[in-house]
């Protein structure tokens, strides 16, 4: 009967063992939940993507974007994950929403010129942007913001003419 | 001593049966999973040694050629692309004599018909064209078995399908038809191993991209005129919804053919760059297919995708892989080192980086 019971013992150790086999463990840095709300004129900006430039060269930057109230949680390396605890530049884009006229189906003719490398390719329609150009760029936007590590990390940003 | 022995015999009792039985039961619920994985397992090998083949295929084509293949190239044409296939032609062509499919590329060679008997030039008609008999013949070592759509290309209406796309490196604006690009292949550009100043063993040559099959998954389908992906490749990985699908609010291409059309060498259709990671998303930086974006690697395997080195080793890079700083633009043509972490570093071929192949 001894003998069962060692048996027993042994094919739950196993089973315990065997299921420990799990995915390797997240080893990229620790983001801490971030939220970002945008508001122009003073009105909730649904549809713009948030981008937060890292200042520091080990830093990575974060991303977001905005749901009808004007709020969007921040992700690193996945959707929602969260920001690095750090200084940020931050940029607002919101484009108008990609439409596709201008898109010529590659089984057309035309499609492609005969030798693109030879001369630059027709300069396709570029789409306009709905907020200033200038919260676009890094360099005349203006915005910071900064992730703190313990707490609330909720940034409001205020975007004007 | 017989007497004896035969005294001691009994049966099992119900407890020790009963013991037996859920003991098998658990052996075998450990057992039925391990077999779901060996299955994914074996599929995954196949599909790692199609990858080592094709490096194969490449080192032999540089052997004699001493140069590798340009992710497209070919013979000029004119309206409607029945005398030449406007540059366009896919690298996996060249390569078809070094994948034993010799066969293949004379019918190619050769020119032959279309489908309503016109007579095409060498080197065939349109890259994109489904009328032309040899671009709608699977070569078997284009498939990862992985792939839901492995075996399910319509010999008689599709093109061959592909699983395994030429990279561009960490290269977007343009990346259609720079020469070069900061990765190996480029459009009528055909590098040699003297081009990979990183070393062949740091530089990435082909990676696996799952085939299209359904409409807005971050899998085989991509994000139409997303402008700005070339100074921020955020943006392109903000397009990323729930549940392996699109973000709502974003236009997905009306042309679905990733994976669809192996004789394409437009690199949405047969390229990858190393920026975001592999199974983000796919992001053209204009309306059109034929021009350049962001075409992220993906497979069906769990975790990452295999990828294929110019030294011709094949590896499993992770989705986790380091991407760096996401928010920088895309760095020049030639030179200088990658923002984009590890996983640039790997895509360019002289960005002087150093690099630990992960």
């Amino acid at each position: 009967m001894r003998n069962w019971v060692v048996g027993l013992l042994l094919t739950v150790a196993a089973t315990l063992a065997l299921s420990g086999c799990k995915k390797a463990a997240d080893n990229r840095p620790k983001r801490v939940p971030a939220s970002v709300t945008v508001t122009y004129r003073g009105a909730p900006v649904e549809g713009a993507t948030v981008t937060l430039h890292p200042t520091s060269p080990d830093g990575r930057a974060a991303f977001g974007r905005t749901n009808a109230q004007g709020q969007a949680e921040l992700g690193t390396f996945d959707v929602n994950d969260g920001a690095i605890p750090g200084d940020y530049n931050v940029t607002v884009v919101k484009m108008e929403g990609g439409d596709q006229a201008g898109e010529t189906p590659s089984s057309e003719i035309g499609a492609m010129p005969a030798n693109p490398a030879g001369g630059a390719p027709p300069p396709p329609a570029a789409p306009r942007h709905l907020l200033p150009a200038k919260y676009a760029d890094i360099n005349t936007s203006g915005l910071r913001a900064t992730v703190n590590a313990s707490g609330d990390n909720k940034i409001t940003l205020e975007l004007t003419d | 001593m017989l007497g004896i022995l035969s005294m001691k015999r009994r049966g099992f009792t119900l407890v020790e049966l009963l013991v037996v039985i859920a003991i098998i039961g658990i052996l075998i619920a450990l057992l039925l999973p391990a077999v779901q994985a060996a299955r994914e397992a074996a599929r995954r090998s196949q599909c790692t040694n199609n990858l080592k083949q094709l490096g194969l295929a490449l080192h032999n084509y540089h052997d004699i050629h001493k140069v590798f293949v340009a992710l497209k190239a070919g013979t000029q044409g004119t309206d409607p692309w029945d005398d030449g296939n406007n540059t366009q032609l896919c690298g996996l062509i060249p390569l078809l004599p070094f994948l034993e499919q010799r066969a293949l590329w004379d019918q190619i060679v050769a020119g032959g018909t279309l489908n309503n008997g016109t007579r095409v030039n060498p080197f065939g008609p349109a890259a994109w064209r489904t009328d032309y008999p040899p671009f709608r013949q699977q070569t078997p070592a284009l498939l990862c078995p992985s792939d839901p759509a492995y075996g399910k290309q319509n010999p008689a209406s599709e093109q061959a399908f592909n699983n395994y796309m030429f990279s561009v490196g960490d290269h977007i604006n343009r990346n259609a038809y720079d020469r070069p690009n900061r990765g190996p292949f480029a459009h009528q550009y055909w590098c040699s191993f003297s081009d990979i100043v990183d070393g062949s063993s740091n530089t990435i040559g082909m990676v696996e991209r799952s085939i299209y099959t359904r409409s807005g998954a971050l899998k085989g389908d991509g994000v139409a005129n997303l402008s700005g992906i070339d100074q921020n490749p955020t943006l392109c990985l903000a397009t990323k919804g729930a549940n392996g699908m699109y973000a709502s609010g974003y236009t997905i291409h009306s042309e679905k053919a990733v994976g669809r059309r192996w004789a394409d060498g437009r690199p949405y259709w047969n390229g990858v760059t190393t920026v975001l990671p592999p199974n983000g998303p796919t992001c053209l930086g204009t309306a059109n297919s034929w021009e350049w974006g962001i075409f992220s690697p993906s497979s069906y395997h769990p975790g990452g995708v295999n990828g294929l080195l110019m030294d011709g080793s094949v590896r499993f890079f992770s989705e986790t892989i380091d991407t760096g700083i996401l928010s920088s633009p895309q760095p020049g043509n030639r030179g200088g080192p990658s923002p984009y972490g590890v996983w640039g570093a790997l895509g360019s071929m002289a960005g002087g980086e150093s690099v630990a192949t992960p």
